[in-house]
C-alpha cells in the first residue's frame, strides 16, 4: 500500500507534468482509434471510391501511430528525467532495485489503464462526429450508426501496451545504469559544453536546406517529381535539425561578440539565455518547427486539392458529357443517347464534334517538342500530350475564317507558353499562342497537360481522335445518375466517357477523404506540437528560476524580469514558426507543380489557402505561446 | 560619518493571521562609512530577515532603514531593484553566479542592467581583476572553476558597481577553511580601501575578521561589541564568550 501512496503523492507533486501527459495520451488513443475504426467502417467500405479512401485512411492511421509512438517516448523520457531525483531519494532511503521497478511498473500500469479506457471512450464518442464530417466532406448522405469496432479497440489497446512496455523497459535500463548518488545528481547536471563541431554542423545544415529548397523550387510536374519532393523533405528534416542545433549557436555567438549589441539589458539576458537554451533545446525547437511545417504542408495541400475539384473537372472536359473515340460515334449510338435523353426528359444544348490527332506524349525542350509517341511510350520526363486540330475545325468553333500557311500554327496549353517558333514532329512552325481554347480536354484523364496545335492540315501519319460532347439539363434524376445511364447505353469504358456529375462525385469522395485524413493527422500533429512546447516551457521554467532569482537579487526589477521573459521566450518561440513558414513557402512551388499536374493549380486559390492556413496556425501558435508563457511565469515567480 | 541607520525596525510575517511570526523586534543601530560589521546569531534568529530588509529585498512591517538619507522601505519594488543595482553589492553563500554567462559577463551583469557603456565597464573591471587575482579564470564559465574562485567572481560582481554598502550573506558558508581565509582577507583589503561591509554569519571564526559584531537572538539585538586593537584570535575568543552568555540565557 505504501507504493500506491508514493505513486499518488508523486502524481500530485508532478501534476504540471502528469495532467498534460494524461490528456495527450488520451487524445492519442482516441485519434488512433478513430482512424482505425474509420478504416474498418462499413459505411466507407461501401462507397464507390471506398478502396482508395480506405488506403488513404490506413496511410493516415499508420502515420498517426508512428507519431504516437515517437511522442510517447519523448514525453516518458521527459518524466523520467524529472523523476530521477525522486528515484535517487527512494534508493538512498533503502529501496531495492526490485522495489523501484515495482514502483515504476505500478505507476505505468495505472497510467496505461486510465488513459486507454478514457481514450477509447472519447474515440468511440468522437468517431461518430468524424464520420459525420467525413460524409459531409465527401458529399454523401448515409445514415450510419457508429458502433464500437472491436478489432480497432484491440489493436489500439495492444499498440499502446507495446508503447508502455517500451517506456518501462527504458526506465529499467536507466535504473540499472545509475547508482543512487548519480541518480541524485542527474537533475542538477547542467549542459555539457560539446560545441566543437557546431560550426561545421551549422554550415552543413544550411547547405542541406539550400539543396532541399533548390530541389523543391526546380521540381517539374513529371513522374520523378514525387521522389524528388520526398528527397527534399528528408533533406529539410536533417537540415532543420542541424541548423537549429548548431547554426543558431553560430549566429548567437556572432551576436555575442558584438559588444555594443550584447551588453544591453534585454539582449544580454536573452542572448545568453538563448545560447544555453539552444544547446539544451535546439532539437526541441527543430521538432516544433518540423511539426509546424508538416501541419502547414498537409493542411495546405489537402485544402487546395479539395477546393480545386471544380477546376480539374473543367480542364478534363469542356462539356458535361463527353465521349472520345477513334472512329467517331456511329449513328446508332447517337440514337441511343437521344433515347436516354428523351426518356428522362432532359434538354440538350451545346453539342460539340471535334476531330484531333491522337495525342503525342512528350516534353518541351527549348523550342522543340520532343514527341515520345502514344500513352504506352511515356517516360519520367513526359509532361505534355500534344494534339493537332485542323484549321477547318478551328474556324467552325470560333466562327472565323483563318488561313494558315504550311509553316504556321496556333497553339494552346493550359500552362501558358511563350515560344514564337516551335519544332513539332520535326517540322518548324511560326506559332501564335492562344490564351484560351474553348474545347480543351484531357484525352485519357492523365496528369499530362494537353496542348492543342491548330495547323492548316492534320498530319497524315497520325491517326484521328473524335471528341463528341454536349451539355444538358435534367430535372427528375441526379446528374450523375443520368450520366451513368448514358454511359451504360453506349457500353463504353471510363477512359472514353466523361460525365462531370460522376467525376464530381468521385473526386469529392476521394479528395474529401484526403481532407479528412489531412485534418485528423494535422490535429494529432498540432496536439504533439502543443505538448512539446508545453513541456519545453515548464522544463525551462524550472531551470531558469534560479537564474531570474539571482538577477532580481542583483537588481533586475520585476517589470524588467517580465519584459525580458517575454522577449526571450517570444524570440525563441517565433523562430520555429517563422522557419516553418519559410519551409512552407519553399514547398509551395513544388506542391504547385504536383497540383498543376492534376490540373488543380490556381495561383489565387493557392495564395488564399496558403495565407489562411499560415495565419490560422500562427494565431493558434500565439495562443499556445501565451498560455505556456503564463505557466513559465508562474514557475519563475 | 553615518551611512546606514536602522530605527526601531520590526518585521512580522503573516501579520493578522493565526500564524503570525515576529522575526525582528525593535532593531536600532547605525553603521558608519568604512565600517565592517558582522551580524551573528543562530539560524532562525532573524539575521537573514535583517539583511533582506537592508538589501531592499524585503520591507519592514514598522520602523525605518535609512541608507544615505534614502528610506529604503519607501521604495517601490521596481525602484528598489534599480536602487539595489546602483548602490548595493551582494555576496551570497552559494555564489549565485549565472551558468549561462562567462565569469566576465557575470561581473558585468549589474552594470549591463544599469546600461553602463562598454568602455566604462572594461575600465572598471581592470583593477578588480588584479586585486582579486582572477586573471586566469576571467573568460571561463562558473561551472568550470572552484568554489573559492566562484566567490571571487561574485565579489568582483558586487564591487564593480562601486557600491555604498557591500552585503555578504554567509560568504564562506560553502568554502573550506583555507579558501575562507583567503576570501575574508580580500574583504579586509577592500575594507581598508574604504569599502563599508555588512556580513551575516553564524561562525565566530568568520565574524572575527570584522571590526564590530552584533548579536541577534529572537529578533532582538543583545550585544554590540567592537574589536578595537584585539588580534584575530583574541577577538574570536571574545565573540565566543559573548555567544556563550547569549545561549546560556536559554537555560
Amino acid at each position: 500500500m505504501i507504493f500506491n501512496k508514493l505513486i499518488f503523492s508523486s502524481f500530485k507533486r508532478h501534476a504540471k507534468v502528469y495532467i498534460p501527459y494524461l490528456i495527450s495520451n488520451i487524445i492519442l488513443v482516441a485519434m488512433d482509434y478513430i482512424l482505425l475504426s474509420l478504416e474498418n467502417s462499413n459505411g466507407i467500405k461501401n462507397l464507390s471510391s471506398g478502396t482508395t479512401l480506405i488506403s488513404l485512411l490506413s496511410l493516415g492511421s499508420t502515420f498517426v501511430m508512428m507519431i504516437s509512438f515517437i511522442f510517447m517516448m519523448y514525453i516518458s523520457n521527459f518524466i523520467r528525467v524529472q523523476k530521477t531525483r525522486e528515484m535517487g531519494l527512494y534508493s538512498m532511503l533503502g529501496m531495492t532495485g526490485y522495489n523501484l521497478k515495482k514502483l515504476i511498473f505500478l505507476e505505468k500500469l495505472f497510467l496505461f489503464i486510465i488513459s486507454t479506457i478514457l481514450g477509447l471512450i472519447f474515440g468511440i464518442v468522437f468517431e461518430k462526429l468524424a464520420l459525420m464530417i467525413t460524409f459531409r466532406l465527401i458529399n454523401v448522405s448515409i445514415s450510419y450508426n457508429a458502433i464500437i469496432e472491436p478489432s480497432s479497440v484491440i489493436i489500439t489497446t495492444c499498440f499502446f501496451m507495446v508503447i508502455y512496455l517500451f517506456s518501462i523497459f527504458f526506465d529499467f535500463i536507466k535504473l540499472h545504469k545509475l547508482n543512487p548518488s548519480e541518480l541524485w545528481k542527474e537533475q542538477s547536471k547542467g549542459e555539457q559544453k560539446n560545441n566543437k563541431h557546431y560550426k561545421l554542423n551549422g554550415v552543413l545544415g544550411i547547405i542541406l536546406l539550400i539543396i532541399a529548397y533548390y530541389l523543391a523550387l526546380t521540381t517539374k510536374p513529371t513522374m520523378t517529381s514525387y521522389s524528388r519532393f520526398m528527397l527534399a523533405v528528408i533533406l529539410v528534416i536533417l537540415g532543420t535539425y542541424l541548423t537549429f542545433i548548431s547554426g543558431s549557436i553560430l549566429i548567437l555567438n556572432i551576436l555575442k561578440s558584438r559588444k555594443s549589441f550584447y551588453y544591453r539589458p534585454n539582449h544580454f539576458i536573452a542572448v545568453s539565455g538563448m545560447i544555453q537554451r539552444m544547446k539544451q533545446n535546439g532539437a526541441g525547437l527543430a521538432t516544433i518547427c518540423l511539426l509546424c511545417s508538416s501541419v502547414l504542408v498537409i493542411l495546405f495541400t489537402s485544402i487546395s486539392v479539395y477546393s480545386g475539384i471544380n477546376r480539374i473537372i473543367k480542364v478534363w472536359s469542356p462539356t458535361q458529357v463527353s465521349v472520345i473515340s477513334n472512329r467517331g460515334l456511329p449513328h446508332s449510338q447517337k440514337l441511343q443517347v437521344n433515347h436516354v435523353v428523351k426518356e428522362n426528359g432532359a434538354k440538350i444544348n451545346n453539342i460539340i464534334n471535334l476531330k484531333t490527332t491522337t495525342p503525342q506524349y512528350g516534353y518541351i525542350k527549348n523550342d522543340k517538342y520532343v514527341a515520345q509517341g502514344g500513352i504506352n511510350n511515356i517516360s519520367s520526363s513526359t509532361t505534355n500530350a500534344l494534339m493537332f486540330v485542323s484549321e477547318n475545325d478551328y474556324n467552325k468553333i470560333y466562327h472565323k475564317n483563318i488561313h494558315l500557311n504550311n509553316n504556321e500554327a496556333i497553339m494552346y496549353s493550359p500552362s501558358k507558353m511563350k515560344q514564337k517558333n516551335m519544332n513539332i514532329l520535326n517540322k518548324n512552325y511560326h506559332v501564335k499562342q492562344m490564351d484560351n481554347f474553348k474545347y480543351s480536354f484531357n484525352p485519357s484523364h492523365s496528369i499530362y497537360t494537353s496542348m492543342f496545335v491548330v495547323v492548316n492540315k492534320l498530319p497524315n501519319s497520325l491517326s484521328l481522335l473524335h471528341f463528341y460532347g454536349f451539355d444538358y439539363h435534367v430535372k427528375n434524376i441526379s446528374n450523375s445518375h443520368f450520366e451513368q445511364k448514358i454511359q451504360n447505353s453506349l457500353k463504353i469504358t471510363n477512359e472514353q466517357f466523361t460525365g462531370k456529375g460522376i467525376l464530381y462525385k468521385m473526386l469529392t469522395q476521394l479528395f474529401g477523404g484526403f481532407v479528412m485524413v489531412g485534418i485528423l493527422v494535422s490535429l494529432t500533429l498540432l496536439l504533439t506540437t502543443v505538448m512539446v512546447i508545453y513541456f519545453k516551457q515548464i522544463s525551462e521554467g524550472y531551470s531558469d528560476r534560479r537564474r531570474f532569482v539571482t538577477m532580481q537579487q542583483v537588481g533586475l526589477s520585476l517589470k524588467e524580469t517580465t519584459k525580458s521573459i517575454h522577449s526571450q521566450v517570444l524570440m525563441v518561440f517565433m523562430i520555429p514558426i517563422i522557419a516553418a513558414i519559410i519551409n512552407l513557402s519553399f514547398a509551395i512551388p513544388a506542391i504547385k507543380q504536383v497540383l498543376m499536374s492534376f490540373n488543380l493549380y490556381d495561383t489565387r486559390l493557392l495564395i488564399i489557402v496558403g495565407f489562411s492556413v499560415s495565419s490560422l496556425i500562427v494565431i493558434l501558435y500565439l495562443c499556445i505561446y501565451g498560455l505556456t508563457t503564463r505557466m513559465y511565469h508562474h514557475i519563475i515567480d | 560619518m553615518k551611512l546606514l541607520s536602522l530605527n526601531k525596525l520590526a518585521k512580522i510575517y503573516d501579520e493578522n493571521t493565526k500564524n503570525a511570526v515576529s522575526a525582528l523586534k525593535n532593531i536600532t543601530f547605525e553603521v558608519n562609512r568604512g565600517d565592517y560589521v558582522s551580524i551573528m546569531g543562530e539560524s532562525g534568529a532573524g539575521k537573514s530577515t535583517l539583511l533582506d530588509i537592508i538589501a531592499t529585498l524585503d520591507k519592514p512591517t514598522s520602523g525605518q532603514s535609512i541608507l544615505n538619507n534614502q528610506d529604503l522601505g519607501k521604495l517601490s519594488k521596481n525602484d528598489a531593484a534599480k536602487y539595489r543595482r546602483k548602490n548595493l553589492g551582494f555576496v551570497f553563500q552559494n555564489f549565485n553566479l549565472l551558468d549561462s554567462l562567462s565569469n566576465r559577463d557575470n561581473i558585468y551583469l549589474p552594470l549591463v542592467l544599469n546600461r553602463t557603456p562598454v568602455s566604462e565597464m572594461e575600465h572598471r573591471i581592470e583593477p578588480l581583476i588584479k586585486s582579486l587575482n582572477i586573471e586566469k579564470i576571467i573568460d571561463r564559465y562558473p561551472s568550470d572553476i572552484s568554489g573559492g574562485q566562484q566567490q571571487r567572481i561574485a565579489i568582483a560582481r558586487a564591487l564593480i558597481t562601486q557600491p555604498d554598502l557591500l552585503l555578504a550573506d554567509e560568504p564562506t558558508g560553502s568554502l573550506d577553511s583555507n579558501t575562507s581565509k583567503q576570501i575574508l582577507n580580500l574583504f579586509n583589503e577592500e575594507n581598508q580601501k574604504g569599502q563599508t561591509i555588512i556580513m551575516v554569519t553564524h561562525s565566530s571564526a568568520t565574524a572575527s575578521y570584522s571590526k564590530r559584531t552584533l548579536f541577534i537572538k529572537d529578533g532582538k539585538i543583545y550585544h554590540d561589541i567592537y574589536r578595537g586593537d584585539l588580534s584575530l584570535e583574541d577577538y574570536q575568543e571574545k565573540i565566543n564568550n559573548t555567544m556563550i552568555t547569549l545561549t546560556r540565557g536559554d537555560y
